[in-house]
């Protein structure tokens, strides 16, 4: 496992798109940061959800909401680096040196769920440091926003190495990855809607919501989001990361590779 | 004492309604070189997967054995790219050397070397040609340091000078003791090789013998396996 874990490092080391991505990251945070500091506002619009910065708590909301940015980074990073093994049939080495499927799958989600959470992290620390108002942003809310956060975004890392695993094409699965992450709100809108013709399955259908990955990201960006509220996402989410990687593993075990 | 390197007994596989393999059994001596010859489609590579585990859907059983009978360290170079297109020849290595468990990059020079890529290390493999590409693939084999080699049409792409090579690697490895177990359409080259071979034909092993013993008055391997696809005892 810790060889697997070594060399699936040494490959996301050497990928390109790493970096591109930890560039974009920093780069989109501070720039972010200094345009509100300099009291230009913008916004992001995403499918006509306009998101304007007014202070600074809005940009570091804008790193938890994960289908208006980070997610879509982390999406391409994902699947294209678990891609790239079924694209060049690279599992072949692994598994002639009796490499355990369980093995190779559980060091893919490792991976992916720690650089999904990096990547919110160093979002998140760098428009605290570019703010200039250390001091003031690090309250206990702050903290719970950003445990909350690296929570969320493992869990994303989880379900993206999934559907990364499941899906043999490369670029098949970075559209799939890149769907699962930009229409998810969508998703679950029209579900809400569909549910209307009882209110006991509306209930069902709000329950689910609350507990996916969207409605987790939803509740930490919302004002109402509290530091109590913090305990209960990071368990939802290791329960959802368990969930995914469990059933990769079993899907995965399964294939012809 | 195992005398059997490799044994693969009553071998069936099925893609879909098509039968691949009907009945297969190979027998592999320890340290031989076995050429396995074959049409295209004839069932070499699915034969290949099988016996390297790749393959696990399938009717018949497989054993892989020292002479002391323990189990076989086997590497091999199957025909799929199996190769990061993006990173280095000694990247490709080194991330093969973390998985084994290695740790010195002198081992990645001796392997490099070994296959002639010694200057072209660090060049991205994508700009490989074919005859490269295949070269590496040999080296992330020996990396392993394997007692089984077993080669999938590795001279595919070779200019005639990689050829040479191959052959005289195989032999020097041979040497040292490593059984050999290569699939080719260039008779003539394994014959030079090769001290064993089975022809693969119509999802069976029609024949299987030693060189020296098929290869006498005067007949070559290119000869006999007219002889059992086209007509003889092979029909």
């Amino acid at each position: 496992m810790i060889k697997l874990l070594r060399s699936d490092l040494y490959r996301l080391g050497k990928s390109k798109l790493l970096y591109g991505v930890i560039g974009f990251t920093g780069v989109l945070s501070f720039l972010l940061m200094m345009i509100m500091l300099q009291d230009i506002r913008v916004g992001i619009s995403v499918f006509g959800n306009l998101t304007a910065f007014k202070e600074i708590e809005d940009i570091i909301r804008l790193g938890t909401e994960y289908q208006k940015g980070l997610g879509i980074l982390v999406a391409i990073l994902i699947s294209v680096w678990i891609g790239q093994e079924y694209q060049w049939k690279t599992w072949q080495h692994k598994w002639i040196i009796s490499k355990s499927r369980t093995g190779i799958y559980l060091s893919k989600a490792i991976v992916s769920s720690s650089i999904s959470a990096a990547v919110f992290l160093q979002f998140q620390l760098i428009a605290l440091f570019s703010s200039g108002q250390v001091s003031n942003i690090i309250t206990s809310r702050y903290i719970a926003t950003v445990i909350s956060g690296i929570a969320l975004y493992a869990s994303l890392g989880a379900v993206l190495c999934l559907l990364s695993m499941l899906i043999k094409n490369n670029t098949a699965s970075t559209i799939l990855c890149l769907c699962y992450v930009l229409f998810s709100e969508t998703i679950w809108s029209s579900i809400t809607n569909l549910s209307g013709f009882s209110s006991r399955v509306v209930k069902i259908v709000e329950l689910g919501m609350r507990h996916s990955i969207y409605g987790m990201s939803a509740i930490i960006s919302s004002s109402s989001f509290s530091t109590d509220m913090a305990i209960s996402i990071v368990i939802n989410s290791v329960f959802i990361t368990l969930i995914a990687t469990s059933f990769g593993i079993t899907a995965f075990r399964k294939y012809e590779l | 004492m195992n005398k059997y390197a490799i044994t693969a007994e009553n071998i069936k596989m099925q893609y879909g309604v098509s039968t691949i393999l009907k009945d297969v059994s190979v027998h592999i001596g320890q340290g031989d070189i076995y050429a396995l010859v074959g049409k295209n489609g004839s069932g070499k590579t699915t034969l290949l997967r099988i016996l390297t585990g790749l393959i696990k859907d399938f009717n018949g059983t497989v054993s892989i054995t020292k002479a002391s009978g323990q189990e076989s360290r086997f590497a091999a170079v199957i025909n799929d790219p199996s190769l990061f297109l993006n990173m280095s020849a000694f990247e490709n290595l080194k991330e093969q050397t973390y998985l084994l468990g290695l740790l010195e990059d002198s081992l990645i020079e001796e392997v490099l070397k070994t296959v002639g890529l010694a200057d072209s290390n660090h060049k991205p493999v994508k700009n490989f040609s074919l005859g490269m590409t295949q070269r590496l693939k040999l080296a992330m084999a020996l990396l392993q340091k394997p007692d089984i080699l077993i080669l999938d049409e590795p001279m595919n792409g070779l200019d005639p000078d990689g050829i040479a090579d191959l052959r005289e690697l195989l032999l020097r490895l041979h040497e040292n003791g490593m059984t050999i177990l290569i699939s080719s359409h260039i008779l003539s080259e394994l014959e030079q090789v090769a001290t064993s071979f089975g022809i693969l034909y119509e999802g069976r092993i029609v024949k299987e013998a030693a060189i020296h013993d098929a290869l006498q008055n005067g007949t070559s391997l290119e000869k006999l396996y007219m002889q059992y696809t086209r007509g003889g005892e092979g029909k």
